[in-house]
This record gives C-alpha cells, sequence and structure tokens, in this order.
C-alpha cells in the first residue's frame, strides 16, 4: 500500500474504495450486492467485497477515521518514513530518518523567498544530502554546507531515501556513507567522487 | 591607520572601484582586512557585513568595497540588494569574486550568475587550507582555463594569496562559459532581452531579474521601461511560469549548478578527512545536539560569567578604580592642579562630585574600560569559533513564539556587545516585522557589553537570589513585549534557514585585533558622551537645577520606585548612554546607599531605559524617525513602570533580599 491511510474516499454516492488485497480500486456502485451472497445476513451487512477478488472489509466508520488519524499522527512522530507522495519511497525530510541520504525529488515552496534560499543552499531537485538530525531544528548537510532549517522548511521538501552502503566507504568516512555511487540515476553529489 | 567606513551605495568619486563579492561567510572581511590592511570586524557567522566597507587599496590605492555576503543576485533581504546594487554601479570596474574552496560548486553557480551580469572579474578561492583539511584537492590552473579568468587559491586569514592576487587583478575578465538553461526559460530570457534599452550591460542577468519580477527587478532599470515594456514582460512571466514546473529561482541555480559541474570534472578530487575536520564535525554536532546542546551553552554563559563578572568587573576594576585611579592618580592630578589652578570653579570643574576627571574619566576608563574589554575578548573568541549560528539552532522554537525565527539570535547576541551596531544587524532579518521587532528588543532589554559589565560588577556582589530575579523579570519582560507585538504588528515572519559554518579554532591575532578594534571604537563612541554627561551634570548641578529635577523626579523616583533621591542622576545621564546611568548606580551601591531591594529595582529599570544616543539615531537612520520616536515613547514609561510594579510585588509579598 502506497501509505495512504485511508482506503476509501467518499463522493455523494458511491464510496471509492481500494481493496487491501488486490489493490485494485472500485466503486461501491460497482459491487453487485452488499455483502457476501452466501452469507445469511449479507441484506444488512456494510462490508464491502471487491467486485475483482471477492475479498470482504469492513465500511469505514468514524472511530475507525478518528483512530486512523491518531495513529497516523503518532506514527508520524515514530515512524521515520511515511510516504505521502505519489511516488513509491517519495517522502518528506522530516520524516527521514537521521544520518540517512536522500535525493532531493522536488521543492514545493511555501513562497518564493523560501525556495530562492533553499535554492542558494543547493536544496534542489537532483542534489543528494544528509538529515544529520531532527531536533532542536533540521539538519541538512549538502555538500560541505551544514544548513539548519525548521520543520515547515523540512515538510516543503519532498526527498527519495538512497541506501546507505557501508562496504563502499571506508572507517575513516564513515558518517558520509551514501549508496549513490552505484545508483544509475546517480544525483549530483561531489561527494559521491571521494569513494570512486 | 587606514580607516574602513560603512556605506549603502558606491560613492560616486570611486570610478575604478573594486568590489569584494561572494556569499556569506567565505571570507570576503578577511580578504578586505589583507587587502586594505584595515581592521575590519571579521567573525565566524553570516551577517557580519551588513553594509558596503569601504577602504583603499593598500592604503593608498583605488578604493575597494566589502559587500555583504549574498547567495545569488536576486535580493531578497536589504544587504541583499545593498550587494547586486553595488555590482550594477557604473563606478564599479572589477570584482573580486570570493568563493568558498569547501562548496565550490555553490560559488562557481554563483560565478556563472555575474558572469551574465557582464562585469570582469577574478576569482579567490579562499579557505584553501579549510579544504584540503577535508580531503578536496582543487587544481586551480584547470579551473582558471576553463571558467577563462584568473583563479587565485587564498587563506585570507592567514595573508596567503593576497599579493598573487592583486598582482593579477588587470587580467579581470567576462567568462565566456555560458549556462545552458532549458528551452522554455531560454526563450522567455531573450525576449525581454529584446525589451531592455540597447546598450546596457549584462541584459540576460537583467532579465531574469524582471522574470523573477517583485523586488528582484532592479529599481534604476526598471524605473526607465516604458508602461507598454513592463506590460509585456509580466505577460512573458505569466507564460513562462505556467510553462515551468518548478519555481524561477530553484531551475535557474540548478541549471548554474549544472554549468558549474561541467566546469569542475577534472579540477576537483577527493581525499580522505584530516583527523581535525573530523574532530571538529564532532564538536560542532555536539553544540547543536538536542541534550548535550544546552549544557554546552550553560558552560559557555559560565565562563563567560567568570570572566567578565568576576574577572573583568571584580579583579580587574577593583585594580583600575580602587587602586590605580582611586589611590595614584585621582589624588596625585588633584594634589598638582591645588598647586596650579588657583580658581575652584576650576578645579571643581575637573575634581569635583562631577568633575570631568574624577566622575567623567573615570566611570570610562577605570570602571567600563576593564568590563568591556574582557567581554569583546571573550565575545571575539567565541564569534571566531562558529558557536554563534548554533545558538539560532538552538534558540529558535523560543524566538518563534515572538514572531521571530533563531536567526534573531545574532543581532541579540552582538547587541550584548553593542546596541547600536546589533540595530544594524537587524539587516539580515528577512521581513520588515521581524527587523522592527529585533529593533525593539535591542532598545528595550537587552544590555549592552558596557552596561551588562556594569550590571555584572553590581550583580557579583548580591545574592544570587537578586541575580535570578533580575535575569528572570528581564527576560520574562522581553518574552512577553515580544510575544505580544508580534501579534500586535502587521506583516509577515520568515521561516528559519540559516547555515552553519564549521567549528574553527579562533586565531589569536585575530581575535587581538578585533578586540583592540573594539575598544578603539569604544573609547572613541563613548568616552565623549561620557564627559558629555558629566558637564551636563556639573552644570546642571551650579546652577541648582539638578536639585530641581531630584525634586520634580521625586515622586516617580522615591514615591514610585521607593529609591533614594540620588538615583535620579543616573537615570539623567542614562538618557546619554544607560551604561553610565548604571556606572552611576554601581557608585551608589558600592558606597551602601542602596539595600539589596532597591539595587534590584533600580537595576530593572535601567536595563529597560531608554536606548543610548548612538542606538536612537541607528534607529531613525535604519528604521526611521517615527519608528525611533514610537520605539522611544514607549520604552521611556515602560522602563519606569516595570520598575515600579517589581517594587510594590516585593513590598507586598514582603520579600527583603
Amino acid at each position: 500500500m502506497s501509505g495512504k491511510h485511508l482506503p476509501m474516499e467518499t463522493t455523494a454516492e458511491f464510496a471509492h474504495v481500494q481493496c487491501p488485497l488486490c489493490g485494485y480500486t472500485y466503486s461501491t456502485g460497482e459491487m453487485p450486492e452488499r455483502g457476501c451472497r452466501l452469507c445469511p445476513l449479507h441484506e444488512n451487512c456494510d462490508a464491502f467485497v471487491c467486485p475483482n477478488c471477492g475479498y470482504c472489509q469492513p465500511q469505514t466508520t468514524r472511530t475507525e477515521l478518528f483512530l486512523r488519524r491518531l495513529f497516523g499522527w503518532l506514527g508520524k512522530k515514530i515512524r521515520p518514513a511515511g510516504g505521502d507522495a505519489e511516488a513509491p519511497g517519495v517522502v518528506r525530510l522530516h520524516e527521514l530518518r537521521p544520518m540517512t541520504w536522500a535525493r532531493v525529488e522536488r521543492v514545493d515552496a511555501t513562497s518564493s523567498h523560501a525556495s530562492a534560499r533553499l535554492g542558494g543552499f543547493c536544496i534542489l531537485p537532483g542534489v543528494a544530502l544528509q538529515l544529520r538530525q531532527r531536533h532542536p531544528a533540521y539538519v541538512v548537510r549538502v555538500e560541505e554546507t551544514t544548513v539548519a532549517l525548521e520543520r515547515r522548511l523540512a515538510e516543503s521538501i519532498w526527498v527519495s531515501p538512497l541506501l546507505p552502503i557501508s562496504l563502499t566507504v571506508p572507517a575513516a568516512g564513515a558518517e558520509s556513507s551514501n549508496g549513490s555511487a552505484v545508483r544509475g540515476d546517480a544525483p549530483i553529489d561531489p561527494g559521491q567522487r571521494q569513494r570512486e | 591607520m587606514e580607516c574602513h567606513v560603512a556605506t549603502d551605495n558606491i560613492e560616486s568619486r570611486d570610478t575604478g572601484a573594486i568590489l569584494l563579492l561572494g556569499g556569506p561567510n567565505v571570507g570576503k572581511s578577511s580578504l578586505f582586512h589583507a587587502l586594505t590592511r584595515s581592521r575590519v570586524t571579521i567573525s565566524n557567522y553570516p551577517g557580519t557585513t551588513v553594509a558596503l566597507t569601504r577602504g583603499s587599496l593598500n592604503g593608498g590605492g583605488p578604493a575597494i568595497y566589502d559587500a555583504p555576503g549574498v547567495y545569488g543576485l536576486l535580493p531578497v533581504t536589504e544587504d541583499e540588494r545593498i550587494a547586486r546594487d553595488a555590482l550594477l554601479a557604473p563606478e564599479t570596474d572589477r570584482v573580486v569574486l570570493v568563493l568558498d574552496a569547501k562548496n565550490l560548486r555553490r560559488g562557481l553557480a554563483f560565478a556563472l550568475e555575474v558572469a551574465e551580469a557582464g562585469h570582469p572579474f577574478i576569482v579567490a578561492l579562499n579557505m584553501e587550507d579549510e579544504a584540503q583539511a577535508l580531503g578536496l584537492h582543487i587544481d586551480h590552473r584547470v579551473l582558471s582555463d576553463r571558467l577563462g579568468v584568473p583563479v587565485i587559491p587564498t587563506v585570507a586569514n592567514k595573508g596567503r594569496g593576497t599579493e598573487e592576487l592583486l598582482g593579477l587583478l588587470e587580467e579581470a575578465a567576462v567568462p565566456e562559459v555560458r549556462v545552458e538553461y532549458p528551452e522554455a526559460l531560454r526563450q522567455a530570457a531573450e525576449a525581454v532581452e529584446a525589451l531592455l534599452p540597447g546598450n546596457l550591460p549584462g541584459k540576460r542577468f537583467l532579465a531574469f531579474s524582471f522574470l523573477a519580477g517583485g523586488d528582484a527587478s532592479p529599481e534604476k532599470i526598471s524605473s526607465g521601461l516604458s508602461a507598454e515594456a513592463h506590460d509585456r514582460i509580466a505577460r512573458i512571466r505569466e507564460e513562462l511560469t505556467a510553462r515551468l514546473d518548478m519555481p524561477l529561482r530553484a531551475l535557474l541555480m540548478r541549471s548554474r549548478l549544472a554549468g558549474a559541474e561541467n566546469l569542475l570534472t577534472e579540477a576537483m578530487r577527493w581525499e580522505r578527512k584530516a583527523r581535525g575536520a573530523l574532530w571538529r564535525d564532532r564538536l560542532g554536532a555536539l553544540a547543536v545536539h538536542p541534550v548535550a546542546g544546552p549544557f554546552v551553552l550553560m558552560g559557555i554563559l559560565y565562563a563567560l560569567y567568570k570572566f567578565v563578572g568576576e574577572f573583568g568587573a571584580g579583579t580587574l576594576v577593583d585594580l583600575l578604580e580602587g587602586r590605580l585611579f582611586g589611590e595614584i592618580i585621582i589624588p596625585a592630578l588633584a594634589r598638582w592642579t591645588e598647586a596650579l589652578l588657583p580658581i575652584p570653579l576650576l578645579r571643581d570643574f575637573l575634581f569635583g562630585p562631577y568633575g570631568v576627571i574624577s566622575m567623567g574619566l573615570t566611570y570610562a576608563l577605570a570602571l567600563i574600560l576593564p568590563i568591556v574589554g574582557t567581554f569583546f575578548l571573550a565575545f571575539s573568541v567565541l564569534e571566531d569559533s562558529g558557536y554563534l549560528p548554533r545558538l539560532t539552532l538552538l534558540a529558535n522554537r523560543f524566538f518563534k513564539t515572538m514572531g521571530l525565527n533563531g536567526k534573531a539570535v545574532l543581532p541579540m547576541v552582538l547587541g550584548l556587545g553593542c546596541d547600536t551596531m546589533a540595530t544594524m544587524t537587524a539587516r539580515i532579518m528577512e521581513t520588515w516585522k521581524e527587523r522592527i521587532l529585533v529593533t525593539l528588543l535591542l532598545a528595550l532589554g537587552v544590555p549592552c557589553s558596557a552596561q551588562l559589565g556594569v550590571l555584572m560588577g553590581m550583580l557579583g556582589g548580591s545574592s544570587s537570589t537578586l541575580v535570578l530575579i533580575w535575569a528572570g523579570v528581564i527576560a520574562s519582560v522581553l518574552f512577553m513585549v515580544g510575544f505580544v507585538a508580534a501579534r500586535l504588528l502587521p506583516g509577515e515572519s520568515s521561516d528559519f534557514l540559516v547555515e552553519v559554518p564549521p567549528i574553527r579554532a579562533p586565531q589569536l591575532s585575530n581575535v587581538l585585533v578585533k578586540t583592540a578594534a573594539r575598544i578603539e571604537w569604544y573609547l572613541r563612541e563613548a568616552v565623549p558622551l561620557f564627559l558629555a554627561g558629566t558637564v551636563l551634570l556639573f552644570i546642571l548641578d551650579r546652577i541648582g537645577a539638578l536639585a530641581g529635577i531630584q525634586v520634580l523626579a521625586a515622586p516617580l523616583v522615591e514615591g514610585f520606585l521607593g529609591l533614594p533621591r540620588e538615583v535620579t542622576e543616573s537615570f539623567v545621564v542614562g538618557f546619554l548612554r544607560r551604561d553610565f546611568g548604571a556606572a552611576g548606580l554601581f557608585t551608589l551601591a558600592k558606597s551602601g546607599a542602596l539595600n539589596p531591594n532597591q539595587v534590584l529595582v533600580s537595576l530593572v529599570t535601567i536595563t529597560l531605559f531608554i536606548p543610548c544616543v548612538a542606538n536612537l539615531l541607528i534607529i531613525v537612520k535604519e528604521r526611521g524617525v517615527r519608528v525611533a520616536l514610537a520605539i522611544s515613547a514607549f520604552v521611556f514609561p515602560f522602563a519606569f513602570l516595570v520598575g515600579g510594579a517589581l517594587r510594590w510585588i516585593l513590598r507586598l509579598a514582603e520579600v527583603t533580599l
């Protein structure tokens, strides 16, 4: 699952549901009948049945929505990678685990000033950066520049984490472990020359 | 000594001027210092230079200007606008582009932007030693060939490479290298270029300025265009925005970075980091660690207090004021004048209770100089170490509640040195609202080093409870005023984004020169005001006006604040300089005329007292007369109000310190 917390979006008449088993997205209008046909209780059943694979799931309730919001919020606090973006594996900078390297995918500028500032520090699509810490402010390393920024800006930077490959890195430079050197679409990062 | 002047524009008489341009904290000021052999304040944090600094080459050659550090030529803040305008000024002949060798890709992207502006330049590849320590090796000859302008490796703070730089100044050129922009952007730029007057240099750069819109386009050229041209530019801008998938500035930067990457091929290679660099990395990380960071800060504050509060304000002041002035100089001078000067009025003028020498000079030289000197020394070390930007990181959350961001720590901490200088540094804040807030808080409650020193001296003799209450009251007053003002003032606050420079071991020579420059500045600035204040008191005393003022102020000083009437004179001279007022209080407290409760009330009042004359003038210059008047009108009654409130609270709670 791409990380969208809600498997359902409600339109005026029908709900659009994503099947958690096969991934098929269907409208409740597509369902032949409510519930499972063989079940004696299907007349008043609230469950959705996937027309593609037949998998049955209960309807989303307000309680569930609340719990999902709660866990979603808690999850953001605990879990480093969430992934709200359309492309898989792309997260916002603030969701990254400290000391991981990532490539900037895009910057949603909150203002033209903010984007100019970030651009001035080389925080641009295609550039590799490392998140050093999250508290008390986000600290990012781009090339040999260290930049501190607040959460609001960190949220506007979308990145795809790069897998750390520790084998390629000598012990002395271990803190700059960056797997980008082995990727075909290597991001612009002079740091990689260090390891080649 | 070669003097340097701060200004906002290149002076029109300086045709053939040389401009030092580069990113923040790349060492422009160090280089300026090396080239002009003058003393400029150099610090290890961005934003030390907020105006143009003027000097002349080797103390007698052509004019040379040091520009504020900028990341690009499309300005957002005031200091960036100043740098951009200096580059475009017709008087500017050649540019020395100062690049940080550690961040060369970014630096070269900037160089490509400057090339578009059409000014000939040479490149100083500064901090080459630090780059090498990081394992980065740059072949400046290859780079020079590719760029087509001289590239000289320098280590400005040690004076390396500056002679060579001067020798190659004549070879400055506009690089032929051009950046390849995406098709849509190139077409839009060409369309705008066609609308600009024929003879302008650097059309590509100007076109981008107009495409960026808003404040980015240079006023001079913008006002020369017809309304029709403006309309067409606006249309081109709209079409372009619709075609681009990222903001214009980001796209420009990205294209230039790609260009820089091309230039760097074969010119740069990486080796293993030196040991020192890793060690500095760790120390730097410790200073901003969420848990360890505050402890590091407390340790630094404690060391500062020990050095300035105890050694400076205690040991040194006792030695200078008590021994040297009190027992040797003043009595000896007084004896001589008694023999040589038969006129009692003149004798009183020099050595009376309000004597120019016995009061004015003693305050300035024996009481405040040692305190200011020790503070400046400690502060210079702290500045050069690169700790201050790390402090902005720790303080960001706190300042956010006051409508500011962590960056405001820089002017605030600088304000502990001198509020007047710090008020100018408010320029580094991005929005009008933030600049006003910083100016207000500085004027209200950030004690400058002279005042702080005197306060520390007084607090040093008091109980720790008193110190804590004083600090607590001042901090909460600053916080509350900031909190309320942030909500009352219109305008926006900006997001926190700051560069954190590497931790460096302070250079002894730079620390000493900087301390000396600041002490000299203090002597020039403060001593005349101290003398003027003493003369004022002397005259007021002679014509009986002082007693009159004391009677008039009695309801306020004695009734409301509960202080002895002699304190009035401290408040009177406090109008000239807050530290002068504080020095008066110090002497009163030492003589035992104030009880601890009165010490606290008077200290709080004088800390919040109206800013000194120099600071007020700078506020007028930077923010306008109306803001200066408004701030004074608020601060003056407010200081008394807080002092009085504190007295009554203490009294009602029956607290005796």
